[in-house]
């Protein structure tokens, strides 16, 4: 009996149509709800004569067919000390019968080898297994919060999907919840308590949150010479981050801004701050039913000024009001914005995006913590699916 | 040291309850990282470098005692390097 040929290989133009089987598999082009935006492993055949100078994509090949894959986002990457070129992993795929095995592994043994400094934002448990098996050093868990705009329908689209816990594990009180949420009368209680209860809150914290400076904060359509600028000035005030300068975010933003919200922060026209917004309507989903959610996937802002901040959460939360947004969520590793979220009535929630490097360049400081990393979902891809 | 002893140590199992049937279905610790972590045991024990494809084909006892046959290694019992 032939044995099967096994083998890790960079991606070459040799690969181009095992690999387009392969993402055509996982990434099928005509799903509107997957973001490629950034992705150099979209790649055509026709594409392939160009792929010598894209980043690498690593592949796990059996016989002539990719079972596996990684690629790779270059960054730069900030710290007070120095500027190093950096990649994120992303992608790491495996057809279902070849996982919990080799082929994970022998990939980031791969990335080990070919890239001298690797991050990964990954929600995964056996992807962190395999990377802390490998040496990469896992700096957290990157918290989530949430903020309710519209109690009355986050109480509406999940009472059917989420509900059904309770009436299993939630005893007396917890069928008595269910059976309250399938009543409109308490559909409409409840979400204006909750609505009450932010109300509230944001009323109570009103003093804290006026800066008494003349910022305003206005929608944008592009990355004009202002961020480079701005970069500039507050880049190094951060003890690690990927550098947001105009290239990068032209790149990782520019080509597809029409799907997102840019929201710049200014004061007599200079730069302050921004966010990035993304609005997702989900349409009858398991989990999310009926819901339009916003995250706040990207911001900049100077973190000795942090008032910028507030200006641009204010605005955001008028914007997607208007947009008809239940719900905004945000997960935000840095110390500054994770204060803000709480003082405007953001819930903190378990995360699940884990953040790991494999550094072998010796620029990355252990001892700096995830509170100190400015780290959310638009780094790497993580924004895709939310 | 036999491969049963050796797949023993790596996953913390008493030698005795596995067989040549014992493989990454029955023993639970046998995960992505536990085969890696098993190759790596191998190739040191034996002195062997496995390469991917056969690493690959290992996922059983009799498969690993096969293959590590082809690497010149054979026999039940296997002696400890000094």
């Amino acid at each position: 009996m032939v044995k099967a040929q096994y083998t890790v290989s960079l991606y070459s133009s040799q690969h181009a149509a095992a690999f387009q089987e392969f993402a055509d598999h996982f990434w099928p082009r005509e799903d509107p709800s997957i973001d490629n935006s950034y992705s150099p492993s979209q790649v055509t055949v026709n594409e392939s004569d160009r792929i010598e100078n894209k980043p690498p994509t690593f592949l796990f090949l059996k016989d002539e067919a990719v079972i596996g894959h990684i690629t790779s986002l270059p960054v730069r990457l900030s710290t007070p000390s120095a500027i190093t070129q950096a990649h994120w992993v992303v992608r790491f795929i495996v057809l279902p019968e070849h996982r919990n095995g080799l082929v994970g592994p022998y990939l980031i043994k791969k990335v080990n080898q070919t890239l001298d400094l690797a991050m990964s934002l990954h929600v995964e448990e056996p992807v962190l297994k395999i990377l802390k098996g490998l040496g990469w050093y896992h700096v957290g868990v990157i918290p989530q919060y949430v903020h309710v705009l519209n109690g009355y329908r986050l109480v509406r689209n999940i009472r059917a999907q989420q509900m059904s816990f309770f009436n299993q594990h939630g005893g007396f009180w917890g069928r008595g919840l269910q059976f309250l949420a399938s009543k409109r009368l308490a559909q409409i209680t409840m979400g204006l308590l909750a609505q009450l209860a932010v109300r509230s809150w944001l009323l109570a914290t009103t003093s804290a949150r006026r800066s008494g400076r003349a910022l305003y904060v206005a929608e944008e359509h592009e990355f004009d010479s202002s961020y480079d600028s701005f970069w500039d000035r507050v880049g190094m005030k951060f003890e690690a981050l990927v550098v947001r300068d105009r290239a990068y975010l032209q790149a990782r933003y520019g080509r597809t801004l029409k799907h997102y919200k840019l929201l710049a922060c200014r004061e007599k026209d200079e730069l302050r701050g921004f966010f990035i917004l993304k609005i997702r309507q989900f349409q009858d989903d398991p989990r999310m039913g009926w819901l339009r959610i916003a995250t706040i996937i990207d911001c900049l802002f100077d973190p000795s000024h942090p008032q910028s901040l507030q200006a641009l959460l204010s605005a955001s939360f008028k914007r997607l009001t208007g947009e008809g947004v239940d719900v905004i969520f945000c997960t935000a590793s840095h110390r500054a914005v994770q204060e803000l979220l709480v003082k405007n009535a953001f819930i903190k929630m378990p995360g699940n995006l884990n953040f790991a490097y494999h550094d072998r360049t010796g620029s990355i400081n252990k001892h700096v913590s995830l509170r100190a990393w400015h780290l959310m979902r638009g780094d790497s891809d993580a924004a895709a699916n939310f | 040291m036999t491969v049963k002893e050796l797949v023993g140590k790596v996953f913390k199992i008493n030698p005795q309850d596995l067989s040549d049937a014992s493989s990454r279905d029955t023993i639970e610790q046998w995960d992505s990282m536990g085969h890696l972590a098993l190759i790596t045991a191998l190739e040191e024990h034996f002195q062997v470098n496995i390469s991917i494809a056969d690493a690959m084909e290992m996922t059983n006892i009799r498969k690993i005692k096969d293959v590590l046959q082809e690497y010149g290694v054979s026999g039940e019992s296997y002696s400890v390097r000094l």
